[in-house]
């Protein structure tokens, strides 16, 4: 039984700088090079199985993007996986504090978007993996080229002030343009394969179960009231609510996780 | 209306509980963890209340218990079963 989505890299952005103009924050503009770190960061957590911003052998976000060639000042992660359409991963990112600040983070220029399908532990899943960058050329200050010899010493001074502060040297990496991405992902999920969401097949006959126990109840309720029966147990009322809460849970839950 | 009157004292943090539930369910929707918590919180009250509700009108029997709790893991066998699908 797998499951996988279709879910466009242009949607994601598209709707991240949608967020971020309601904001008041500039739009992010799309990085190639971050789109292939993000690429990169989706196959290995498909390829060692894993579900975390640090692989289990200890691989921080950061390499992706130096190994990738993006040398950055300021560097963020966000994941989601299993989500059916783009709109309901990134406003599950904007409900959650810490990635909302990653979206709306004014310190963040570029953004690259890699949306990943595989096995992970088992299950069919569809990865997303934003990755939002500032190049740490774009923060030295601008001189003019005359001049520019004399400010060396001032650039070597300057120090990143945010967490990821690493630079190493850019290494050589096969290059995968964000096209090549949509046509790896827009030809994993056509053809015959038959998709079924684990999730909704849960919520489905979770539903039914709540329902019918619901259903059984009140009968229960009803016709031991009209008919005088006595009933020795618990609250009927009392299970109503509780499984009351039960339906509003299972109706309200949407597929996905971010991290 | 006068038998829901006179139950209303107890069914009062009841429904407390479970607005309560509820609320930090949907609140914390980004956060699996902390909805696993709410969960399981709200299930094990709700226990609680049962066995305190029938003690205080003298009819709690080992069948009223294991009834609140057959309810009580039913819910958190589908809500725990929603968090960890996806």
């Amino acid at each position: 039984m797998g499951y996988a989505s279709n879910i466009s890299i242009n949607d994601v952005v598209n709707i991240t700088n949608q967020k971020r103009q309601e904001n008041g924050v500039e739009p992010l503009i799309l990085n190639e090079t971050l789109s292939s770190a993000a690429h990169s960061k989706g196959l290995d957590m498909l390829e060692h199985d894993y579900w975390a911003h640090v692989s289990p052998q200890g691989t921080e976000p950061w390499k992706f993007f130096t190994d990738a060639g993006y040398t950055y000042k300021y560097a963020g992660e966000n994941l989601a996986r299993d989500f059916s359409n783009p709109s309901s991963a990134v406003d599950a990112w904007m409900a959650s504090p810490s990635h909302r600040d990653n979206m709306l983070s004014g310190k963040y220029k570029e953004i690259g978007v890699a949306v990943v399908e595989g096995d992970l532990s088992g299950v069919e899943t569809t990865l997303i993996v934003q990755m939002f960058g500032t190049k740490y050329t774009d923060t030295l200050p601008s001189v003019p080229i005359a001049s520019a010899k004399t400010n060396e010493v001032n650039q070597e001074k300057l120090v990143p002030t945010n967490k990821p502060t690493l630079i190493p040297t850019p290494t050589a990496v096969p290059y995968l343009a964000v096209s090549d991405i949509s046509q790896t992902n827009s030809a994993g999920v056509s053809g015959s394969r038959i998709m079924i969401s684990p999730f909704n097949t849960t919520r489905n006959l979770s539903l039914v179960t709540v329902l019918l126990l619901l259903t059984v109840l009140f009968v229960d309720a009803y016709v031991t009231r009209k008919r005088n029966i006595p009933r020795f147990g618990g609250r009927v009322f009392a299970h109503l609510a509780f499984l009351g809460m039960i339906l509003a849970i299972v109706l309200i839950a949407k597929a996905g996780a971010i991290l | 209306m006068t038998r829901f009157t006179k139950h209303l004292p107890h069914y009062t943090p009841l429904f407390a509980l479970i607005s309560a539930g509820l609320l930090g369910y949907l609140f914390f929707s980004y956060d699996k963890a902390f909805q696993f918590i709410i969960a399981l919180a709200v299930s094990v009250s709700y226990v609680f209340w049962g066995i305190v509700h029938h003690k205080v009108h003298d009819d709690l029997t080992i069948f009223v218990v294991f009834e609140y709790l057959v309810i009580a893991t039913l819910g958190m066998v589908i809500v725990f079963s929603l968090l960890f699908r996806a």
